[in-house]
Order: structure tokens, then C-alpha cells, then sequence
């Protein structure tokens, strides 16, 4: 009797391993970049700083919306069924990190556009009345504050939420860590300043969100270094999924792209500008956008490699 | 990009015979580290193969030249030269921002247009390519590391380098005047 396994021409019913493109790591570099923003808005209008300073603050709460609005089209392209998407706000799964996600990201286009009233200049604000009396509202301490508390905690929520996503999935090894949260957060942070740096014009406002990147890029590498010890003595599996970046195929892309150049040199080009030894560029933080971006890619795609044996 | 304590002409550059000790020993850690040589214009194929291969595949594929990029399962741009290549342009900015040269410019003479010197440029840029395609190798990969390794033809090429270099000089001095 001649039998044929015919199933295998089917597609899909092996099991695929690399079904993440380029869309998730865009979508969690976008999120995380925001969710930096995000929170250094709440930290500058709980500060009081709008009027101090203006470049930044009033510039974040615009820009993120389109930077949202483009992760959430990068991630939109990713579904397979996408005229259901709705179907994720007919529910919410207090256990599933993917309706933390969907609620996080619903919740935080009304902040930031709020946000982005609050700090209007004051000429556009004396255009038309109805915005100016908003404005004006929202600018009152309590309101300010509250607004700023929004963004940080949504700022938060989002950032270590992207993270979370990929250590929910169990299946990958590599992911299997709870130092992904902290660590998207960290890297979306130091996104987020960089970018505020990038477009500060004050000197002083530029100082002050380089040394704050400084200490957003140190706690990268702190919290690259335990998800690297915690994986390689958690058992034969995610050490293997370590192995990835230590040894296997990633790590020239991790450790040039990711910590080379996209945290140790901007971070050693920052701390010689903080200390006065080098004029003021802005490649360094050109380099710390380009390194968050690596990392999203280099750890979706070795997350997708990696296996349980 | 810009620089906001330029230095006085003159301590902005490295003493070149420190600067040619250094790139020796930096040439001498990428083969006990890398096993493998300096090298520059390999990156820039490379790069070229994998463009070809995203625009072109059909033609990619039926080439040989790019296929030797391209086949082997490993992506073109996972190569020793392109990481070597960006870790230049790092070396190199931290550098030129410690002596505050970073800055957007074209290195000309003071009587030369920008347009002249940058077809010039190019041209030269072009001829080297060919060189080094012809020459398996350019003045890093060859004179450099095939030089250090004591290869006769590499040594051949350093030699005629010179030759073809002070041959020229007279004729494309008018960019730096």
C-alpha cells in the first residue's frame, strides 16, 4: 500500500517560526517612543516647565500622535483578520497583555491630544475662543497636574506593555525574561528624550534632556546585562535563546547595532558633551533612535529563532 | 551637525607616524580578534549586492559576481567589512568631535567651486572602484592587510598606488589651490 502525508501541502500547518516582519518591531519601536514622550511630558507640565520650556513640551503631544497613529498602522498591517480589530474593545481580559495593550493605546490619544491643548501658544489659543477657555482650564494647577500624572502613567503603561507582549509568549525562549518590560520602557525613554532633545533649541533645555538620556542609556545596559545573566542561568532553553546573542547569529547585529552604536557611543558622545569637551551634535541622538529601533528588531527576529527543544 | 569650539588650524589633526602605528595595531587586534584583515571597498559591494537583490532578484540571481554575496543563506549585509565599515564611522565621528572638526562641508581648495570638486569626487571615486574590483582589493584590504601578511602582489599593488598617485598629483592639484 502506497500511503501519502498529504497535510504538509497545506500551508501553515508546520509550525511557522518567523511570522513577525518588519510591522511588530516598528509597531513596539513606535509605542515605546511615544510611551517615552509621553512621560517626559507628565514630568515637565507636573514641573511646571511648559512656559520654561516651550520647544519640547509643546511639540511631544503632536508629534506623538502621529507616531502612534503610524505604529498603530504598522500593526494594523500585521493582523490577519483586520476587520475584526473591533471585536478587541468589545472586551477587556484583566490576563491577556494584548487587551492591556489595545485599551493602553485607546487611552492614550485623548492625553495626548489634552496634553496638546494645555501647552498651545497663546496666540493660537487667542484665535479661537473655545480652545483658549479649554487651554486655560487645563492649565490650572490641579487639571495640569492630573494631565501630567496621565501621561506618565499611560507613558508607562505603554512602554513596558510592549515588552510584556513578547515575555507573555512563552513559546520563545529567548522572550522568557521579565526584564523585557523594564527594558522596553528604559529604551523608550531614552527614544523618547533623545527625540526631545533632537528638537529642544534652548541650550539649557538641551543639557538637561542629555543627562537625563545619559542616565536612560546606563540603565539600558544595566538591564541588557541582567535579561543576558537572567536567560543564561534559567536553564538549558533560554540559555541557548542567550546563546542567540552571544556567540550565535545575532550578535553582530546586537552588539554593534544595539549596544555599540545605539547606547555605548552616544552615550560616550553625550558624556563628553555634558563635561564640556565636545561641541554640541546631533548624531548622538540620532544614533540612540537608530539603536532603540535595532533592538525591537534584533529581539522580535531572535525571539522568533529561538525554541524550546 | 555642528560643532561649536572649533580649535586652531593645525592641533586638529592626529601626528600622522602615531596615527600609522595606531592603524597597525588596530590592523594586528582584527586578526588575532576577527581573524580577518581591514578591508573597505568589500562593504560597499556588499551593499550593492543586496540592493541589486531587493530591486532586481531575477538579475541578482543570474549574476555571479553578486551571487558571491548572496549565496550562502546568510544575509549579504552580515559581513565582517560592513560592521568593520560602520565601527570606521564611529571611530571616526567620536574622533572628529573631540577635535571639533564635525561639521557639514566639502574639503576643497579656497578657489574651487563646490560642484567641480564633487564631480572630481566622484570620478575618482569611480575609478577606484574599478581598481579595486580589478586589483581584487583596495589600498585598505590590499596594501594594508595583504601588506601585512607579506603578499608579493599586495606589496605590487602598494608600490603602484604611489606611482599612479605622484603620476596624477600634478594634474588634480588645481581642487586644492
Amino acid at each position: 500500500m502506497l500511503e501519502l502525508l498529504s497535510t504538509r501541502h497545506n500551508p501553515m500547518i508546520d509550525p511557522a517560526l518567523h511570522v513577525w516582519g518588519w510591522e511588530v518591531p516598528v509597531y513596539l519601536f513606535l509605542g515605546g517612543w511615544v510611551a517615552g514622550a509621553m512621560v517626559l511630558s507628565g514630568w515637565l507640565l507636573r514641573r511646571g516647565l511648559v512656559e520654561e520650556r516651550p520647544s519640547v513640551v509643546r511639540a511631544l503631544p503632536w508629534i506623538g500622535l502621529v507616531l502612534i497613529s503610524l505604529g498603530m498602522g504598522a500593526l494594523f498591517l500585521d493582523l490577519e483578520h483586520r476587520l475584526y480589530v473591533w471585536r478587541m474593545y468589545t472586551t477587556f481580559q484583566p490576563t491577556s497583555p494584548m487587551s492591556w495593550g489595545g485599551w493602553i493605546l485607546l487611552g492614550v490619544y485623548p492625553v495626548l491630544a489634552l496634553t496638546g491643548v494645555a501647552t498651545v501658544p497663546a496666540a493660537l489659543a487667542d484665535a479661537w475662543a473655545p480652545l483658549g477657555a479649554l487651554a486655560r482650564r487645563l492649565r490650572a494647577p490641579a487639571a495640569r497636574d492630573l494631565l501630567g500624572l496621565a501621561n506618565i502613567a499611560i507613558g508607562v503603561g505603554l512602554g513596558v506593555y510592549t515588552g510584556i507582549l513578547l515575555s507573555s509568549l512563552g513559546a520563545r525562549p529567548l522572550w522568557a525574561s521579565g526584564a523585557l518590560g523594564p527594558l522596553f520602557l528604559v529604551s523608550g525613554l531614552s527614544t523618547g528624550a533623545a527625540f526631545a532633545h533632537l528638537i529642544a533649541r534652548d541650550p539649557g533645555e538641551q543639557s538637561t534632556l542629555l543627562r537625563s538620556d545619559n542616565l536612560f542609556l546606563v540603565t539600558e545596559l544595566a538591564l541588557i546585562a541582567l535579561f543576558l545573566i537572567g536567560l543564561s542561568s534559567a536553564g538549558a532553553a533560554p540559555a541557548q535563546a542567550a546563546g542567540l546573542l552571544l556567540g550565535g547569529p545575532y550578535t553582530a547585529a546586537f552588539w554593534v547595532l544595539v549596544v555599540g552604536l545605539g547606547i555605548a557611543l552616544p552615550l560616550a558622545i553625550q558624556s563628553l558633551m555634558a563635561a564640556g569637551r565636545v561641541g554640541h551634535t546631533r548624531v548622538a541622538p540620532l544614533l540612540v533612535i537608530g539603536g532603540g529601533l535595532a533592538l525591537r528588531f534584533v529581539i522580535v527576529a531572535a525571539g522568533q529563532f529561538s525554541a524550546w527543544p | 551637525m555642528s560643532a561649536s569650539k572649533p580649535r586652531a588650524p593645525g592641533s586638529a589633526y592626529m601626528n600622522p607616524y602615531l596615527a600609522g602605528v595606531g592603524l597597525g595595531l588596530v590592523l594586528l587586534a582584527a586578526f588575532v580578534v576577527m581573524g580577518r584583515g581591514l578591508g573597505a571597498s568589500g562593504a560597499f559591494s556588499a551593499v550593492i549586492a543586496w540592493l541589486m537583490d531587493l530591486v532586481a532578484p531575477a538579475h541578482a540571481a543570474a549574476n555571479e559576481y553578486y551571487q558571491g554575496y548572496l549565496e550562502g543563506g546568510t544575509h549579504p549585509l552580515k559581513a565582517w567589512l560592513v560592521f568593520e565599515v560602520l565601527g570606521l564611522a564611529a571611530g571616526a565621528l567620536l574622533s572628529g568631535l573631540l577635535a571639533g572638526r564635525v561639521r557639514l562641508s566639502v574639503e576643497k581648495g579656497p578657489r574651487v567651486g563646490n560642484g567641480p570638486r564633487l564631480a572630481a569626487a566622484f570620478a575618482g571615486g569611480m575609478l577606484m572602484a574599478i581598481g579595486a574590483h580589478l586589483a581584487r582589493g583596495c589600498t585598505s584590504g590590499q596594501a594594508l592587510s595583504g601588506g601585512a601578511l607579506l603578499n608579493a602582489g599586495s606589496w605590487a599593488f602598494m608600490i603602484m598606488v604611489f606611482v599612479g598617485g605622484y603620476a596624477t598629483a600634478y594634474f588634480m592639484r588645481w581642487q586644492w589651490r
